[in-house]
């Protein structure tokens, strides 16, 4: 119950910052939007000149959009800290919490929330969901409600466990930001789209290695059924939310491995 | 109980701790001095766990690393001058909120332990400020009443008074020593003011260069490394014999007798009595030898 209620007041903390300067924030919220949008809207104006991209319509394209903004808008709140690990540890700030009587992880996760782009992220999420969720022929049933409420649980997961997993080569490398970049942001980018574009490299690191797919491709093949996932095992859609629990459980004990490797540089 | 043998520590190509052995009893205050580089801090990281030695042993009340023991960690407080514990994104009530919740400390106690502490370190007008808002003496002042609301029965002070005005830093010292023999808590402190390591400290251990070059109590200390007294005395009369008395030097200029000497070879009452058998005394100026002093003195024969 401590852990929670630590986290709970870092949240609180964080909300309160970030809210300080109410104009900045709002500024900066619909800045966040902004930008998130007008890249949407370019992929949009693009699309409307095909009918569809493998199988796939607009509004298919907006749901597998909004997937992966709904779930980064939880990811930036709760392991915001971890994004920027590297520097935390490059400047010796970890020591501070190994010190105290609580567990590592708990202490990073919700801490530093990021609640800008949190809200930008999400507000955009919904908006896109509103927008395609009645045109891509899903019926929300209970079922259907709970399978994706799970895909929104998992797919964070996915991420936390990326993000921790991430964070864990800090204690191994000094520099992992570049590693990153690679890994996580770019294959994010990729993630907007069907995986069944791409060749059969990326569809491998996007199922295996940084598998995304789980995040928004699988879910939403469950909830659409289109013809390009005869390419995949159908098992992959029943399996998606939970591979954000196996995921997250990985990246979980690498950490716990990892973290004992640290050093501290001891000034 | 603290126990460590034969620990060394290598950062970098330096060898910054060098077969570093000792042991401090539960309740012992003790104080580690040094120079710059000799060694204090990474012994503090080590003894905390934040460090791990090269080689060596080490025991904080039976375990190794207190770090993997949350049992372990909720017994000690690390305040360091240059590290802080608080939370930088919160304010310093938040922290000290968190710090309740970790430390398992009773809601109630810790109002009143904190209504107590309010007294001596004067934070109430800093509770809702976060710590990049504050002053380095204000920040050390919430850091230690961070470290004090748990508790803990080891308490590891590294430069932990510095930024604090004159006035506060005597108040501070009272209550560690009232905090010391109450609670019989351990307290390992680093400090380059020997005045507050006098006060507060049953034993002092002397690095240098990564090692221990003397562990004792501060008495013993004095007794062995003391530099020697020296008194002016302003005589009128005739000038006394010297030569039978175990002085380590003596010189006049006009009538002032110059008289260097060590209090364990010759006492000073028995060289008043001895000039006033020859001249009549018109005044006295005793200098005693002072920790830093005697550090000083210690440190120039290491090199």
């Amino acid at each position: 119950m401590g852990e929670i209620k630590i986290a709970a007041q870092s949240l609180r903390m964080s909300i309160h910052t970030r809210m300080q300067y109410r104009v900045d924030s709002l500024v900066a919220t619909l800045a966040v939007f902004v930008r998130e949008a007008t890249n949407i809207i370019v992929i949009y104006l693009a699309l409307m000149k095909f009918d569809k991209i493998n199988g796939w319509n607009v509004n298919e394209m907006l749901f597998l959009f909004s997937l992966l903004f709904l779930t980064y808008a939880f990811v930036v709140s709760l392991f915001a800290d971890l994004r920027d690990f590297s520097c935390m540890i490059r400047e010796g700030r970890f020591d501070r919490l190994m010190l105290r009587p609580r567990g590592l992880l708990f202490q990073l996760i919700l801490n530093n929330a990021d609640i800008i782009a949190s809200i930008g992220h999400g507000t955009l999420g919904i908006c896109l969901f509103l927008i395609s969720a009645n045109k891509v022929g899903i019926t929300w049933d209970i079922p259907t409600i709970l399978y994706y409420i799970s895909a929104i649980i998992g797919g964070v997961l996915i991420q936390g466990g990326m993000f921790i997993l991430f964070s864990a080569l800090s204690f191994y490398f000094v520099e992992t930001n570049s590693i990153r970049e690679i890994f996580y942001w770019n294959m994010r980018k990729f993630a907007g789209y069907p995986i069944s574009i791409y060749n059969k490299l990326i569809q491998t690191l996007m199922m295996y290695v940084v598998p995304f797919a789980f995040v928004n491709y699988f879910p939403a093949q469950y909830l659409l059924r289109k013809e390009d996932m005869a390419d995949y095992n159908e098992m992959y859609m029943y399996i998606a939310p939970c591979v954000g629990v196996v995921i997250y459980l990985t990246a979980y004990g690498f950490w716990r491995i990892s973290v004992k490797r640290y050093k501290s540089t001891g000034n | 109980m603290i126990i460590l043998k034969d620990v060394r520590k290598q950062l970098g190509n330096k060898e910054v701790l060098n077969s570093i052995s000792f042991h401090i009893n539960p309740g012992e205050s003790v104080g580690i001095i040094g120079l710059n580089g000799a060694g204090k801090t990474t012994l503090l990281n080590i003894i905390s766990g934040i460090l791990r030695p090269d080689r060596g042993f080490i025991r904080v009340n039976g375990t190794e690393n207190i770090l993997s023991e949350y049992k372990m960690l909720r017994n000690v407080a690390y305040v360091s001058g240059t590290k802080s514990q608080l939370w930088r994104d919160l304010t310093i009530k938040a922290s000290l909120e968190n710090c309740v919740q970790m430390y398992h400390v009773d809601k109630e106690k810790a109002e009143k332990r904190l209504e107590a502490l309010n007294e001596v370190f004067s934070i109430q007008n800093l509770l809702l400020s976060k710590p990049e808002n504050l002053s380095l003496g204000e920040r050390i002042r919430c850091e230690l009443v961070y470290a004090l609301l748990a508790e803990t029965q080891i308490l590891m002070l590294d430069e932990a008074m510095i930024g604090l005005d004159v006035s506060i830093k005597h108040k501070i010292m009272e209550y560690f020593e009232a905090y010391k023999q109450e609670k019989k808590a351990t307290i390992i402190f680093t400090s380059h003011n020997l005045l507050e390591m006098e006060k507060l400290c049953d034993r002092v251990i002397l690095l240098h260069k990564g090692t221990i070059i003397f562990d004792g109590t501060i008495e013993r200390l004095m007794n062995e490394f003391a530099p020697p007294y020296e008194m002016r005395v302003k005589i009128e009369g005739n000038l006394p014999d010297f030569e039978d008395l175990p002085l380590e030097k003596f010189s006049i200029k006009k009538d002032t007798l110059h008289i260097v000497f060590y209090r364990q070879k010759i006492e000073t009452t028995y060289i008043l009595k001895h000039i006033l058998k020859k001249c009549r005394i018109k005044d006295v100026k005793l200098t005693e030898p002072d920790l830093e002093g005697t550090i000083r003195k210690i440190y120039k024969r290491e090199g």
